[in-house]
């Protein structure tokens, strides 16, 4: 079969289960916001998304009771996104800002920083509270 | 005369909507058949009909440049011919509307409109690619049309070499399978013929690796590059009916059984299991002519798409009607 070297593979992929993620859901709903109050109330179910990895860099999380105002994150961030709150010596991060390479992460010497899984982070205003981690 | 009319006209308004509604599932059956073979799930099946209702909202853009009348006309006139076809092909055990005035040769004739109607279209739009678009679409008819006409002529020829009256009619073709007709070696003449044909479908409908005319990737479109809105979603379903259309011609020249030959049912439920079977073996046809073929190659050079078909597929068709006839001539199977 050298000759249609792909029509085995094809013939074969018919029969295993597609790759795709039907992320949310299956086909596209009518209207997505729509949708999503649905399942918000319960009445329709989310298709869950793929895995996460492991080490999978999501939203950033910040402790700031065990943070002691050292600034090393805020001279480290090279996307000038966290910055230093001097009345309480804790930090601000700015999500719409961040790069999601946590250097921060690794030079905190406390490790009061952590990356989530969350990853959902689309927003109409990039100081909404969802998007500023203090 | 008068009932004859109201029942011809009756039977087009009906086959009209058949064919669209029809080709239009089929398209959206391709669509996932497609899908599933690159492992993706696919759009639903009802998406051709999505697009079509979309298509049907916008506007006709027409460009300044543009031969208004013939570029307005080409759409309708390959909707129309499409439609026209459908006319003369059996559906199941439905014997054709106009089967009394046109046999296959007719069919092939009309076969060649829809594309013609998108050549003019493509010239009339006034833009560099659709005239690259058309032209190569004229050379694609050429490459295609020798290897139809040879498996449609060889299969007449032997059901008038077995003593079948009127070989070319669709009716006869309807009802006599050539199978039972032949013996070892036309057998394998008709496989042969049957292979050439599954190939010519693809060049037909100008789907993948014949859509050299329309090749988004290098002429933007081609031949549809200008249209937009009702004209764009008229040749679409021009499209979804000149499937139907393909598949039935295969199905007719090649799988014409039905149920009802088999068990019996009388009536309604007859004519129902028949069209249940012959949905089937439509779908069938489609599979293997259009969604494997298109998803398991790449696109056609034009050079290369003459090449394949005047060298390898007239080739292939050539020897299929050489064993038909020596299958005759030989004296294996039925003759008359």
């Amino acid at each position: 079969m050298s000759i249609v070297p792909a029509f085995p593979e094809v013939l074969r992929q018919i029969l295993k289960k597609p790759v795709t993620n039907l992320f949310p859901a299956r086909y596209l709903p009518k209207s997505i916001t729509g949708f999503l109050n649905k399942v918000a109330a319960g009445e329709a179910t989310i298709n869950p998304p793929v895995a996460l990895p492991p080490n999978f860099r999501g939203k950033i999380t910040y402790d700031r009771d065990i943070c002691i105002g050292c600034k090393l994150c805020v001279r480290v961030c090279p996307a000038h996104a966290i910055e230093f709150l001097p009345e309480t010596k804790t930090v601000r991060i700015f999500v719409t800002q961040c790069i999601f390479c946590a250097q921060c992460n690794d030079v905190c010497p406390v490790t009061c920083l952590h990356m989530s899984d969350e990853f959902m982070l689309a927003d109409t205003n990039r100081y909404s509270e969802n998007l500023i981690v203090e | 005369m008068i009932p004859m009319i109201t029942a011809a006209v009756l039977g087009c308004i009906g086959i009209a909507v058949y064919g669209m509604f029809f080709g239009l599932v089929l398209q959206g059956v391709d669509r996932k058949w497609a899908a599933r073979m690159q492992a993706r799930y696919g759009p639903p099946l009802h998406q051709p009909f999505i697009d079509i209702a979309k298509l049907l909202c916008k506007d006709n853009i027409i460009p300044k440049n543009a031969v208004k009348s013939v570029f307005n006309a080409a759409p309708v006139i390959a909707l129309a011919a499409s439609i026209t076809i459908l006319l003369y092909l059996p559906i199941g055990s439905i014997m054709p509307v106009l089967g009394g005035w046109g046999d296959i040769i007719l069919v092939i004739y009309l076969l060649t409109v829809p594309g013609l109607a998108m050549v003019a279209g493509g010239l009339a739009s006034g833009s560099p690619y659709a005239t690259v678009g058309s032209q190569r679409e004229m050379v694609t008819m050429i490459a295609y049309e020798l290897p139809l006409a040879i498996a449609v002529v060889a299969i007449a020829w032997r059901l008038n070499a077995a003593g079948v009256a009127d070989p070319f009619s669709l009716v006869t073709l309807a009802q006599t399978p050539v199978w039972g007709l032949v013996g070892i070696p036309g057998i394998i003449g008709l496989l042969l013929l049957m292979l050439a044909i599954a190939w010519v479908t693809p060049a037909e409908l100008s789907r993948v690796p014949c859509d050299t005319p329309e090749a988004e990737t290098e002429l933007c479109g081609g031949l549809l590059v200008e249209y937009s809105g009702k004209n764009l979603a008229l040749f679409s379903l021009s499209g979804a009916v000149k499937m139907v259309a393909m598949a039935t011609l295969t199905v007719v020249l090649f799988l014409p059984w039905n149920l009802t030959w088999f068990i019996p049912l009388t009536g309604a439920v007859g004519i129902v299991a028949d069209l249940a079977f012959f949905v089937l073996k439509v779908l069938l046809v489609v599979f293997f002519s259009v969604s494997l073929i298109r998803v398991g190659m790449a696109r056609f050079r034009i050079n290369h798409l003459v090449t394949f078909y005047w060298g390898y597929i007239t080739l292939i068709g050539f020897t299929g009607m050489i064993l038909l006839v020596l299958d005759a001539v030989l004296g294996m199977g039925v003759v008359a």
